[in-house]
């Protein structure tokens, strides 16, 4: 681990993973990568981290998962936004600029 | 929720289905991984060493995913128990003791408490037992009981006819049913107003109640009502209304039978036949009476329903709370000229003008009227007392013998700790292991405090009279049975002092080897994993004569040290040189088993452990290593 943290904010992956999934279905390796790549390196999504937040997910019925032939022609579960999903980001996003406007509000007085 | 919960079951339900799953799912995640690299320019085996430095142990991923649903708190219960039950298969003699010791102590108190509950506590079961009242007024002249005569009990019927009802039993009478072609069976019988049973609001369990139409015999004789028990034991069922029978040579016609659970309102006597007051004038069935005496009109032999100087009766009113000092001055008023007859019989003086200006009272008969109750109230409480010490005392002894034990198992603890295990993970195996020795202990006690209750009853009855309460499991019984696991769970646990207990401060001890390991959600503790896959990154271990790494937690799972997943341990002994043989054998060690199938050298030479005489350490700089993410 580098000299800064590659640590998500805590409680924000389930955020993220419904954001990444808000474009297109992707499968766990996908996302994980989507993450890094948007965040430009900044985050780093360990599968240790990001399967259970799927699994909670998926139980939540915020996303829905299917086994299917990956673009390698291999068998890799995907998963979709679900309409609960969507809604449950959207409130997420909301909640997330209100704290972080909140918090800069802080730091710039 | 529901898609959770039936996930949650369904995974319970087959967990192998489910772990294939979570497998599948991570391999896919790998070989994702693995196409990504090998598409960025690595070779095959930097792709793959590079997606496995990626995701890092395995074992601790799958348990991350399977710990993400409710069920693996299920799991984990199940896991203690199993651990919790090696333990104690381990440690017969105080898994005995501990079980006896509980068996007897909440045993005890399970059965006095059923017999005090019985006969002290529990509500008639009859409809508003708190508005049922004993109507007394002054006691018989020479017997000294709460009697009156039928004269008396009609004038205080009639008193508070309409918003009071009062119904009227004699005392027990022995006596002989024979049905038609059987031996006569003993049967012990009560006699009572019409109006008994509906006052009471008992509803039978055949046929139908007394009613007012049987003071009269009928075609087929004297109306009767047999008790439940007594029906089934003579009968071996309820399906007898409507049979003929004679009752001390009397005809009589079972019309019904009453309620399970109904034995009357006398606490430990119930009859086998209730009939009703007025078969008295047939001059067949006897009662306990009192009277004037010679020279007061008194003919025993003539029917008693109409003479005033037998006292037979006793009376109990159903009257809500709102109409008792009404009732009671009107059923003063009723009783005077029972009151001047009475007095006839005390001589004259203080105690004659105590009878005469006697008013009635009223005695609660929610929980049964009796004199056994009143006697026997003083002995059952004493009793309690003497069974509430024992356990007491056989806790405080448990917790003794639980300090000890636990003392002894010091180093059991400090491997665990050291394998990563927290405090609250030892304190709830040793939580757990109370709690199976107390269920186990408790269940026992129900069985021998039902049975010990029925021995205490039989002992304190006598032998003309066998008591009979109603000794089936209620929710006070079973409350105070549950209450008392819980108090020995907390003073079995309350003994170990697990507060005081630290962890190892130092890795190696002398002579001994020492385990590193870790537990899988602490970051940032060594760990010393292999994973399942072999294809996986082999992770170290070493040292003196016996180091060795386990495959996957599946040794340690199964062993004696630990219960959690991505748990390994290093069991090393004595000094000398990197013996790779031995290692299955020092591994076998820890797995309780026969885990040493998961144990492999593979990865010793990679190991970092370094040696320092005779215990190995592990260190966080150790390449093979991983902290937590």
């Amino acid at each position: 681990m580098g000299a800064e943290s590659r640590d998500l904010v805590q409680g924000t992956l389930e955020m993220l993973v419904l954001k990444t999934l808000a474009l297109e279905s992707m499968h766990g390796y996908g996302i994980a990568l989507r993450i890094e790549q948007v965040s430009k390196g900044v985050f780093r999504i360990n599968p240790g981290s990001l399967l259970p937040a799927l699994s909670r997910l998926e139980r939540s019925g915020r996303i829905r998962g299917e086994w299917r032939a990956s673009e390698n022609n291999r068998r890799a579960r995907y998963y979709t936004l679900t309409a609960a999903g969507r809604r449950a980001l959207e409130q997420e996003c909301r909640q997330w600029d209100r704290q972080v406007a909140a918090i800069s509000r802080i730091l710039e007085a | 929720m529901l898609r959770s919960l039936i996930a949650g079951m369904r995974a319970l339900l087959h967990p192998a289905e489910r772990k294939a799953q979570i497998e599948e799912e991570l391999r896919s995640f790998l070989e994702a991984s693995v196409d990504d690299k090998l598409r960025s320019g690595m070779s095959r085996d930097e792709a793959r060493r590079a997606a496995h430095k990626e995701i890092g142990s395995r074992e601790m991923v799958r348990h991350k995913v399977w710990s993400a649903g409710w069920e693996s708190w299920v799991d984990s219960l199940v896991r203690d128990l199993r651990l919790a039950a090696r333990q104690l298969r381990n440690s017969p003699g105080f898994a005995v003791t501990a079980v006896l010791a509980l068996a007897i102590g909440i045993g005890a108190n399970l059965a006095v408490f059923q017999l005090l509950y019985s006969a002290m506590l529990a509500p008639l079961p009859v409809a508003r037992p708190q508005e049922l009242m004993s109507v007394r007024g002054a006691k018989s002249p020479y017997d000294g009981q709460w009697f009156v005569s039928d004269p008396a009990y009609e004038r205080l019927r009639q008193a508070t006819a309409g918003y009071a009802p009062v119904m009227a039993r004699s005392g027990f009478g022995a006596g002989a049913l024979e049905m038609q072609g059987a031996a006569p069976q003993p049967a012990r019988y009560q006699m009572v107003s019409d109006n008994f049973f509906s006052v009471l609001g008992v509803k039978p369990a055949a046929g139908r109640l007394l009613e007012a139409s049987d003071l009269r015999p009928g075609g087929g004789g004297w109306a009767v009502v047999l008790r439940y028990g007594y029906a089934l034991r003579q009968f071996g069922t309820v399906d007898v209304v409507g049979r003929y029978a004679v009752l001390n040579g009397v005809p009589v016609s079972i019309v019904g039978v009453a309620p399970e659970g109904f034995l009357g309102v006398v606490t430990g006597y119930a009859p086998d036949v209730w009939l009703p007051l007025e078969a008295q004038s047939t001059g067949k069935f006897g009662a306990w009476f009192d009277s004037l005496g010679p020279g007061h009109g008194v003919h025993l032999g003539q029917p008693w329903a109409e003479q005033a100087g037998i006292f037979w009766l006793w009376v109990t009113a159903r009257v809500p709370a709102d109409e008792r000092a009404a009732a009671v001055a009107r059923w003063t008023a009723a009783l005077q000229p029972d009151l001047r007859l009475m007095a006839e019989a005390v001589p004259n003086g203080q105690a004659k003008e105590a009878v005469l200006h006697t008013g009635v009272h009223l005695i609660a008969a929610a929980a049964g009227e009796g004199q056994w109750r009143e006697d026997s109230s003083l002995p059952l409480m004493l009793l309690m007392a003497l069974a509430g010490a024992v356990f007491v005392a056989g806790c405080l002894n448990l917790g003794n013998l639980q300090a000890a034990r636990l003392s002894a198992r010091e180093g059991e603890f400090s491997v665990r700790m050291s394998l990563g295990a927290s405090r609250w993970q030892l304190l709830r195996q040793v939580l757990t292991e109370d709690l199976l020795l107390t269920v186990i202990g408790g269940a026992l006690a129900v069985v021998t405090g039902h049975a010990a209750s029925e021995v205490l009853l039989r002992w304190a009855s006598t032998r003309d009279w066998v008591l009979n309460l109603d000794m089936r499991m209620s929710a006070p019984v079973l409350a105070l049975g549950v209450g008392m696991m819980a108090a020995a769970v907390c003073v079995f646990s309350a003994a170990p002092g697990m507060a005081g207990r630290e962890p190892p401060k130092d890795c190696g001890c002398e002579g001994e080897a020492r385990v590193c390991g870790r537990s899988a959600e602490r970051e940032g503790t060594a760990m010393v994993e292999r994973d399942a896959g072999g294809a996986g990154e082999p992770v170290s271990a070493a040292g003196g004569d016996g180091g060795v790494l386990c495959e996957d937690s599946g040794a340690l799972e199964r062993g004696e040290y630990g219960n959690g997943p991505g748990a390994c341990a290093v069991h090393a002994r004595g000094h000398g040189a990197w013996v790779p043989e031995r290692t299955a054998e020092s591994c076998g060690g820890i797995s309780h088993d026969g885990g040493a199938s998961g144990c492999s050298a593979g990865g010793a030479e990679r190991g970092g452990g370094d040696v320092r005489g005779a215990g190995v350490r592990m260190e966080h700089e150790d390449p093979c290593i991983r902290k937590g993410e």
